[in-house]
């Protein structure tokens, strides 16, 4: 890793090809992108959040039920057992029984 | 020879028995299943089933004779309920061990360290600010209690014959419910306690370290090459898990997974991944062990969770969807790759980022389009969980309707809640409860995708693929991981809901193999993004089909889940709607 081309021996390449950027560059490029990353997201996402009405009421709803928008299977997201839960003590008659029309 | 023996393919590919030990699939499959053998026997062999079973029954006594005494479900029907809900195999010694083993970094909002460590003063110091929300929900419970005590007494005082007493019995005990649930959530944000999360962070790479390069070295390559690299993979999905555990990360849906593509490539495209950390991305292995654990939480026996409404809306618009797509990407929109096709057509319809795992390792898609089909859903994702809703409450739709119809097309689990929350709790737990039953089909739509994959699309032209050429080519994993489905859905029904309940969701699943996927996953993702090139991931996207794919599928979606969840919920079964 980051090994300096030697006199004589063809230039370093990226796996695409391309001539590989020297040290100071490539740092340079992740540095401008961390930049912008985290401008993004803890500038820009925050502004975009507090402006808009719809998204502050969502940031207070995530945070009053503890949801994570980002859990994308049924076992990761709390509320899936609670729904599930709710649906069976709705539908299910006390004697464990269910109307013909539920299964 | 006949016309139709000379169409059947050569067998190009072999198997022979030396697969079982070298082959990334069979070793993902072995790994997986010890995993879930280890989950199983801990739990089921010496864990607390002896003591749970008499509790269930008891609470069950209690429940019987609670429904022939009263026409709803009393104050003592619920509490028996709740005794049943509090038997979680997880919190034996065992799943206290493997929880604490197995723990990814936390939810923070200014101060990154609080992912890792909170000590014993800041969970003080969280515990008392959660207090007094505590101590008035407990209080308001409390009341709300009382009351429903009051109310069922006075309905019993009648020989519960007189339906308004009753139906004012039945409503108060629905509203101490709703009151108990407040204090329970209360009481979570008051019950902080202190961890450091650094110790088992290391043990667990160890522990990676040793199960994954194992399946390395059997697999032929260097067990020291993989070791070396792997801290730096780790080292990015714990990152990965940090920024995904930001408040404002999660409120837009962007999670570790998206995270560790997203650090992988910034790394890959900027100074460049190391040489040596190339043979520590094992992608495909990390993935399609995974895989395999995911069967686990995969049981059709979800899918009756709320009738057969759930069953027309999220089992018959979704396969109709993800075929209509994949051929509108063929036919008209003329996608590049079918590969690619296909993960978008089934990330899209069926349930985002793990369908989209799924069907891509089921149809081998290169890693370049199962990280292009993951974006789109996440951007898709990101915008209809504000927009949908908005537009639910703009028109005045029924929250029963607008739960299902959010349940039906939002892509991931999370954001389906997040969206259905906004109309109500109903639409929230209607919304949960399809998108449920709709993940619970990513074992089906994997099996059919590899087969179709192997019979259609891999096959020469104008040839027909015999049997050991189907065996040959077909992914095995796939099979590990429907394996695993069949097997825990026949040990789920066999041991009824609370049992099951008990052992399997809160016991093998919670308490064993879901930790470990979700980590398998993470990983994979930080191995994606590690080996990706942004320029030959913008090869994929160009022209934007892929957009035009996903908008036009989705748009499909919309229109056909909004019709079914209004015939099911509103004209043939309306009496399920009443209920709910």
């Amino acid at each position: 890793m980051f090994a300096p081309a030697r006199v004589g021996s063809p230039p370093p390449r990226q796996r695409n090809g391309d001539p590989m950027k020297s040290l100071p560059l490539r740092l340079r490029d992740l540095c401008v992108a961390l930049v912008v990353g985290v401008g993004f997201f803890q500038i820009f996402l925050p502004f975009l959040t507090r402006s808009v009405p719809i998204l502050q009421e969502t940031a207070v709803l995530l945070e009053k039920y503890d949801i994570d928008p980002s859990r994308y299977y049924y076992t990761d997201v709390r509320q899936v057992a609670e729904g599930e839960a709710y649906l069976r003590s709705a539908l299910v008659r006390p004697d464990g029984t269910t109307c013909s029309s539920l299964h | 020879m006949s016309q139709a023996e000379q169409n059947i393919v050569v067998d190009h590919a072999e198997s022979r028995w030396s697969d079982l030990w070298t082959k990334e699939d069979y070793l993902a499959i072995w790994l997986g299943f010890l995993i879930i053998a280890v989950s199983l026997v801990a739990y089921f062999g010496f864990g607390p089933r002896a003591e749970f079973v008499p509790k269930i029954e008891a609470a069950a006594q209690i429940q019987e004779a609670e429904a022939a005494r009263a026409p709803f479900k009393t104050v003592a029907w619920y509490t028996a309920d709740d005794d049943k809900k509090k038997l979680k195999a997880s919190s034996s010694v065992f799943g206290k061990f493997v929880s604490h083993w197995t723990k990814k970094p936390g939810s923070w909002k200014n101060n990154p360290v609080d992912a890792f460590i909170r000590t014993e003063a800041q969970a003080q110091a969280l515990n008392v600010k959660a207090m007094p929300a505590y101590e008035l929900a407990r209080d308001k419970a409390k009341e709300a209690l009382e009351l429903a005590r009051t109310a069922e007494a006075v309905a019993m005082a009648a020989a519960f014959v007189d339906e308004g007493l009753n139906d004012k019995a039945g409503a108060m005990i629905k509203d101490w419910r709703a009151a108990d649930k407040k204090a329970a959530d209360a009481k979570k944000k008051a019950s902080q306690k202190a961890y450091n999360y650094v110790p088992g962070l290391i043990g667990l790479c160890l522990f990676f370290i040793v199960i994954f390069g194992a399946g390395v070295a059997l697999m032929g390559k260097s067990f020291m090459a993989f070791a070396k690299g792997f801290f730096i993979v780790f080292l990015v999905t714990v990152l990965a898990y940090l920024l995904g555990g930001q408040a404002i990360s999660k409120q837009y849906g962007f999670g570790a997974e998206a995270w560790g593509i997203l650090l992988g490539m910034l790394i890959a495209n900027t100074v460049g991944t190391p040489k040596w950390v190339l043979p520590s991305c094992q992608v495909e292995f990390f993935i399609k062990t995974g895989l395999v654990l995911l069967g686990a939480e995969v049981l059709f026996g979800k899918i009756m969770a709320i009738g057969l409404p759930g069953i027309f809306v999220a089992w018959v618009v979704t396969p109709a969807v993800l075929v209509t797509t994949y051929i509108l990407g063929q036919k008209v929109i003329k996608m590049p790759s079918k590969t690619l096709n296909i993960v978008i057509s089934a990330d899209m319809s069926v349930c985002g980022t793990s369908a989209a795992i799924a069907t891509a390792a089921a149809c081998r898609a290169k890693k370049e389009e199962l990280t292009l089909s993951i974006g789109l859903s996440l951007v898709f994702t990101a915008i209809m969980m504000i927009a949908l809703p908005a537009f639910i409450k703009a028109v005045g739709m029924p929250e029963i309707l607008g739960g299902a119809w959010i349940g039906g097309t939002i892509d991931s689990t999370g954001a389906v809640a997040a969206a259905g929350a906004f109309l109500g709790d109903k639409a929230m737990y209607v919304a949960a409860t399809i998108k449920m039953i709709q993940n619970v089909m990513i074992g089906v739509t994997a099996f059919c995708v590899a087969l179709y994959w192997c019979l259609r699309v891999e096959r020469d032209a104008c040839k027909i693929v015999g049997p050991i050429e189907i065996w040959h080519r077909f992914p095995k994993f796939v099979l590990g991981f429907l394996a695993a489905s069949i097997l825990f859905s026949i040990i789920d029904t066999a041991l009824g809901k609370d049992l099951s309940t008990a052992l399997i969701d809160q016991g093998a699943v919670r308490g064993g193999t879901r930790l470990l996927r979700g980590w398998f996953f993470a990983l994979s993702f930080a191995a994606i993004g590690l080996s990706t090139n942004f320029r030959e991931l913008a090869r994929y996207f160009k022209g934007g089909k892929p957009l035009i794919l996903y908008v036009c599928g989705q748009s499909l979606n919309l229109c056909l889940t909004l019709i079914m969840a209004y015939v099911m919920f509103y004209l043939v079964f309306p009496e399920i709607t009443a209920r709910i």
